[in-house]
């Protein structure tokens, strides 16, 4: 008998566990172990965040679910992994924290025979002084965080109308920040939002970001052809920001953030201020507090996890600079060096360098995307580590023999540009390889083929679509396997 | 200026050192209106378009080929 222990229960830990459960016979175990109750499809919150979704159309109960398939569920934060065990097992295990209300507080040990870390990331809004709920900003990153965020732009609309101009920040929060494509996709939620209302033109939109260029997206940009030329997503989200009336700021890191106003500086060296009345500041990531100890009790957190909290898996490290960069440095088996029963998976996977060209102000500020690793990349890496597990579990293989690595993957993003099943926009994209590869693709990094956007009300459709194939998914309902990742 | 580290996404960043004083007036620092940019401006057709139904119809069957062969690609 042996036994799976999931951290975390997001995209990538979520299809894991169900995977795993799938695929290994009932006498094995597969625990899942997260702080929240619900499963939530993030991609929709940016539909909560404008008021056209409650919390609960992009939620659900995960213990029900788990109870059906047989996972044993425990609502609890993981604190402490132990991989070599102690002097009392030497199986490896992981401390956790009951945050479940009727044990919060409870600590408890659970053994494994493999573990995947599928944490997600801690939403570091400390990095900045002022940035997030508790501060001057609202934010998308949860639906409790999107909830609020509609009820703050419902009295921006209510200002709006009284004819009071209003100004709106939407964008990044930090100088590294990641998912910029849900910040492009609340930006024009929001504009569509206030163009229903009737009150655009009293409302100055700014979206600001740390991309170097529109349409980066952390993945540094797309090319694809259209209309007979070869264009980039630069051209393109321009385009939009054009027709739509978007103001933007980009290459900014932001400082800090005040009752209204907005400190921050760009990669040329220049600070100012922006004043705000509404603002909505995606955090930076980091990786979250999971400390590594020794047999002997020593902390072996810095051999296990980089600096940055994520876990280091089988990327190649070594510092290098942007030229040197190659396809082979990202992971694809997200095993660990050090334990080869220890996984990680999603956002909590340590990735070797960004996507996007890594850039720094000239006081030292970094200021350019870290690599997004959400969505379908996290669900195929979930998935690949899911077969690998099984098959050394059954005996069928002694390492990991299927791969996922996001150099050769490519991905499907559908990014809102406006809700509406007759008036809604959103611009279909799709990639391959999600990070590019300039010895298999000269030129561009990515195949010209396999690399397309475009914009309309199909991509509103299929947007929607995704976000009802996804959720049945995971309820894991008749069929669920069959939904690819 | 020394700067502190932290610990998001394995990067540094600054301390602000602004003041109300020395914080410059004038246009915001990186501030672009969007009809600075030389991105062409879709023609009205073209934005209409992008909401006429049967030509959606037609391009989300397109768009779902298109995902579907990546997706194909993308699970081996």
């Amino acid at each position: 008998m042996a036994r799976v222990v999931v951290l975390g229960a997001g995209i990538s830990g979520h299809t894991a566990a169900l995977h795993l459960r799938r695929m290994l016979d009932k006498r094995h175990e597969v625990v899942v172990v997260s702080p929240n109750s619900q499963w939530n499809w993030i991609p929709s919150n940016i539909w909560v965040g404008v008021g056209r979704m409650k919390p609960s159309q992009v939620t659900f109960p995960l213990k029900p679910v788990y109870d059906k398939h047989g996972v044993d569920f425990r609502q609890a934060k993981a604190v402490a992994l132990h991989p070599e065990g102690d002097e009392r097992t030497a199986k490896g295990y992981v401390d956790v924290v009951y945050t479940d209300p009727a044990r919060a507080g409870e600590m408890q040990s659970i053994e494994y025979d493999y573990v995947i870390n599928a944490t997600g990331p801690k939403l570091n809004f400390a990095a900045t002084p002022g940035l997030g709920p508790d501060g001057h900003t609202v934010s998308v990153c949860t639906y409790g965080h999107a909830d609020e965020a509609a009820k703050q732009l419902a009295d921006v609309i209510a200002k709006l109308r009284a004819g009071q101009k209003q100004t709106l920040v939407i964008g990044v929060g930090h100088g590294t920040c990641t998912c910029e494509g849900a910040a492009f996709e609340y930006t024009f939620n929001v504009e569509h939002e206030l163009r229903a209302a009737g009150v655009r033109d009293l409302a100055e939109i700014i979206y600001l970001t740390n991309e170097y260029d529109l349409g980066d997206f952390g993945v540094g940009g797309l090319t694809f052809k259209q209309g007979g030329f070869v264009t980039s997503s630069k051209l393109w989200t321009e385009s939009l920001f054009k027709e739509r009336g978007v103001k933007s700021i980009l290459r900014a890191h932001v400082q800090k953030v005040e009752e209204g106003r907005i400190f921050y500086e760009t990669l040329d060296g220049s600070q100012d201020t922006l004043d705000f009345d509404f603002a909505m500041l995606l955090p930076p990531f980091r990786g979250q507090d999971l400390q590594a100890f020794a047999r002997d009790g020593s902390d072996i957190t810095a051999q296990v996890f980089a600096p940055s909290g994520f876990l280091k898996v089988d990327a190649d490290y070594t510092a290098k600079p942007v030229e040197e960069w190659k396809a082979s440095d990202w992971p694809s088996t997200y095993v660990s060096p050090s334990y080869p029963n220890v996984f990680g998976v999603g956002i909590a996977f340590a990735p070797p360098h960004p996507i996007s060209t890594p850039r720094k102000a000239p006081n030292g500020t970094v200021i350019s995307p870290a690599p997004p690793r959400t969505g379908m990349p996290s669900g195929l890496m979930g998935r690949a580590v899911a077969m690998n597990i099984a098959d050394m579990i059954s005996g069928k293989s002694n390492s990991p023999q299927h791969h996922a690595s996001m150099a050769e993957m490519g991905a499907a993003c559908v990014a809102s540009a406006g809700a509406g099943f007759t008036k809604g926009t959103a611009a279909s994209m799709t990639m391959y390889p999600v990070v590019p590869d300039y010895d298999k693709f000269p030129g561009y990094g990515r195949s010209l083929t396999e690399t397309t956007g475009e914009i309309g009300l199909a991509g509103h459709w299929m947007k929607h679509l995704l976000h009802v194939m996804f959720i049945y998914k995971a309820k894991g309902k008749l069929g669920w396997s069959m939904i690819p990742e | 200026m020394s700067r502190p580290t932290t610990n998001s996404e394995d990067t540094m960043t600054s301390t602000p050192s602004h003041s109300e004083a020395d914080v410059p007036r004038g246009p915001l620092a990186g501030l672009t209106d969007p009809s600075a940019y030389e991105a062409p401006m879709p023609t009205e057709r073209t934005v209409k378009l992008r909401t006429n139904l049967p030509i959606q119809a037609y391009r989300f069957a397109a768009v779902s080929l298109k995902m579907t062969r990546m997706i194909l690609r993308s699970h081996g």
